[in-house]
């Protein structure tokens, strides 16, 4: 469903290189995990692909579904099924929550052909998923993310998930600042919707999510390049000896 | 003859203005000493202060003589060609006080029944009916000799609207308060209400100015409220009268002890738009509310100087300024709280934020403290700023389109204000209003 191939990317103006030739291909229902060393740019590489203004592709193509993703506006990317469960997600004074999701999931729906949610089955599924990923109904009620915790932020990031039920997921930390409770809810949630229509990219800097939501392939990102690439059992190599490991293997085989 | 054939050009407004006093004054019959007395001295004190120009503080970003060209009229009675009451106003379970042009018609109104046991009437019948008890309260907030726009509006009073709610009484319902423009030319008129509400009083006010058409008239308003000890009144005002009507509002809110008052200014249209609202909390215990929603595009301009004095202790004052700004709109807001001496325990809140949707649009926003108690708890705070890139990516990104996520947000920017009107009906409508302005597209030339 997505080829990343030689993915370049600087920041705008400034012209710092990011992504120095990201290779990835994902296909549905597969799980990828994409570690790596603070600044590396797995942010970065969410914020692209979900279409943030503000970056330069210098080189490289997206392909997603068959189609050239970086040619679409980042709303076309969402109702064509992508998802971005953003590391620091906004607040948004005023907007309720429920006013927001009917909107975004109306206009998902009618992008795949579907008829409107009446209002009654909107709060169907509004409760329904809010149950499955244990979110707190009375932060239904409220303005998005306004005054949210950290982890209640990122189990809302994970709400919309599972209401707007995306074709490509990516989740950019949702494990960090969720306590250890909250994050087997979510990991539990992230597990029942798993399915072999639907793909993951989960960004994480923690071993401990991904004994969770165990993960087809695991990527290692370092100074905008994936350097390597594994099953698994790559995220307990990490989790063990840190990216030092990593770093001095490369530089060795560079030399 | 009257004035109108003489050149337009070689007229001032000032001298069209000072030749209408004259036979207005010859043509009132019968009328009271009284009232005699208070056009002419307050003609006089119009005369002597002048429109204000570009040196006076208070008019600073706001040149009003811009506005005050050469075409414009005193207002003429005419035939009535359009006399449609606003549809929105059209609701079950409310009241209705038309005017036309500034002047209150009974004939045109839905008024309380006796039961109600309050009085809504014009100005003149009400200085014959309820001589002393109108005497005592008209032009007493209203200050003519300081302010040229009331003193000019003081100086022709006489056709407004009369609201008395008596001790003890409340209105059921709102009661809707319109005026119908119908000079085809453009005038100025001169709406005057005084609503005197007694001790342990209550009544929801809701004034309401759009069209129909576009009326280009000079609105020169000036509204005084006597609010009881006890009493509770909301006030509601909505101004959409559309691009090429200019407005003067001057709002003189007295309050009694333990009384709330609690305001609420929505401007969705107009050219010039001046409000100077001014409340005098005169005894303890007393609340009162200042909300306003400006939305403006093209060359709108809309200044509002709010102006709160804290005379007594223990109370409290809230004021909440909203502005949406598109096109080369300007908006000023200068809120003004004085606190005095002896005003203890009084807590004052002030805040104002505004939107930019265009690099033109302009925003001057001051606030103005001057505090002589010492224990009192004031805040003022003042955002100017742009729809936020992050929310709107994060709106995009769940499936809204860039409109969609733009209007959502300036939907909920606004909404806090809205939501606190008070009528069901109205509240509504506005909901429907407001997105149908903030959904149309910036205009950039006229057609
Ligand atoms: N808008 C920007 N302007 C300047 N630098 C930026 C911008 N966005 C990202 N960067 C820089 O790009 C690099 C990669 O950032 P990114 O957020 O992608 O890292 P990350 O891998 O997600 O890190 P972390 O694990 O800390 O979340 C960082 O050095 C960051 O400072
Ligand atoms: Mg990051």
């Amino acid at each position: 469903m997505l080829r990343i191939e030689n993915l370049h990317v600087s920041i705008e103006e400034e012209g710092t290189r990011i992504l120095r030739g990201v290779n990835l291909e994902v296909n549905a229902g597969e799980v990828h995990a994409i570690m790596g060393p603070n600044g590396s740019g797995k942010s970065t590489l969410a914020a692209v692909l979900a279409g943030k203004a503000g970056y330069d592709i210098t080189d490289g193509t997206v392909e997603y579904f068959g189609k050239d993703l970086l040619e679409m506006n980042p709303d076309e990317r969402a109702r064509d099924g992508l998802f971005l469960a953003f590391q620091y997600p906004v607040e948004l004074p005023g907007v309720s929550m429920s006013n927001f999701l009917r909107q975004a999931v109306n206009r998902v729906r009618e992008y795949r052909g579907q008829d409107e949610l009446s209002a009654v089955d909107f709060l169907k599924l509004m409760k329904e998923r809010a149950a499955l990923i244990n979110l707190d109904p009375s932060l239904i009620k409220r303005s998005v993310n306004e005054g949210f915790s950290g982890g209640e932020k990122k189990r809302n990031e994970i709400f919309q998930l599972a209401m707007l039920e995306p074709r490509l997921a990516i989740l950019d930390e949702t494990d960090s600042g969720l306590d250890i409770d909250a994050m087997r809810t979510v990991s539990d949630g992230v597990n029942k919707l798993r399915s072999e229509e639907r793909a993951f990219i989960i960004i994480t800097h923690y071993q401990r999510l991904l004994e969770y939501v165990i993960p087809d392939f695991v990527h290692v990102l370092v100074d905008g390049v994936i350097v390597r690439s594994g099953d698994k059992s790559l995220a307990l190599e990490l989790e063990a000896q840190g990216y030092d490991w990593l770093k001095k293997e490369l530089a060795e085989s560079a030399s | 003859m009257p004035e109108g054939n003489i050149s337009k050009t070689t007229v001032s407004l000032e001298d069209r203005i000072l030749t209408r006093h004259a036979a207005f004054m010859a043509n009132l019959n019968g009328s009271q000493p009284f009232l005699l007395g208070l056009r002419s001295n307050a003609l006089q004190a119009f005369q002597s202060l002048g429109f204000p120009g570009r040196k006076s503080e208070d008019w600073k970003y706001t040149p009003v003589t811009k506005w005050l060209d050469a075409s414009l009229q005193m207002a003429e009675s005419h035939d009535e060609p359009v006399l449609a009451v606003p549809p929105v106003l059209k609701q079950d379970n409310r009241y209705l006080a038309v005017s036309v042009n500034g002047i209150f018609r009974a004939d045109l109104s839905e008024l309380p029944g006796a039961e109600q046991n309050v009085v809504v009437c014009s100005l003149a019948d009400a200085f014959k009916d309820h001589t002393e008890l109108v005497q005592s309260h008209i032009a007493k907030q209203a200050d003519y000799t300081s302010e040229a726009f009331t003193a000019l509006n003081t100086a022709f009073l006489g056709n407004g609207l009369f609201v008395w709610i008596p001790d003890g009484a409340s209105l059921d319902y709102p009661l809707y308060v319109t005026d119908i423009c119908t000079d085809p030319n453009r005038s100025l008129i001169q709406p005057r209400n005084l609503f005197v509400v007694g001790a342990n009083a209550t009544g929801t006010i809701l004034e309401w100015y759009d069209g129909p058409g576009h009326p280009s008239c000079f609105e020169n308003a000036v509204t005084e409220f006597y609010v009881g000890p006890s009493s509770r009144v909301n006030h509601i005002y909505v101004f959409d009268r559309g691009e090429s009507a200019d407005l003067i509002n001057s709002l003189f809110v007295y309050q009694e002890k333990d009384s709330y008052f609690a305001t609420n200014h929505l401007t969705l249209s107009g050219r010039l738009v001046r409000y100077n609202l001014n409340f005098l909390p005169d005894g303890e215990g007393c609340e009162t509310h200042l909300l306003g929603l400006v939305l403006a595009r093209n060359e709108m301009h809309v200044d509002v100087h709010t102006f709160v004095d804290h005379a007594k202790p223990n109370s409290i004052s809230n004021e909440l300024y909203k502005c949406i700004l598109d096109g080369n709109s300007v908006g000023v807001f200068n809120g003004k709280i004085m606190v005095r001496q002896d005003a203890q325990l009084i807590n004052a809140y002030q805040s104002n934020r505004s939107v930019l949707l265009s690099d033109s649009a302009h925003m001057y926003s001051k606030p103005e403290l001057e505090i002589y108690a010492d224990d009192v708890k004031c805040s003022h705070g003042a955002t100017t700023g742009q729809l936020d890139e992050e929310a709107i990516f994060y709106l995009q990104s769940r499936g809204l389109r860039q409109e969609e996520a733009r209007l959502l947000l300036l939907e909920s920017f606004a909404r806090e204000v809205i939501e606190q009107v008070d009528d069901e009906a109205i509240r509504a409508y506005l909901g429907v209003r407001l997105r149908e302005l903030l959904g149309e597209p910036a205009v950039s030339s006229t057609t």
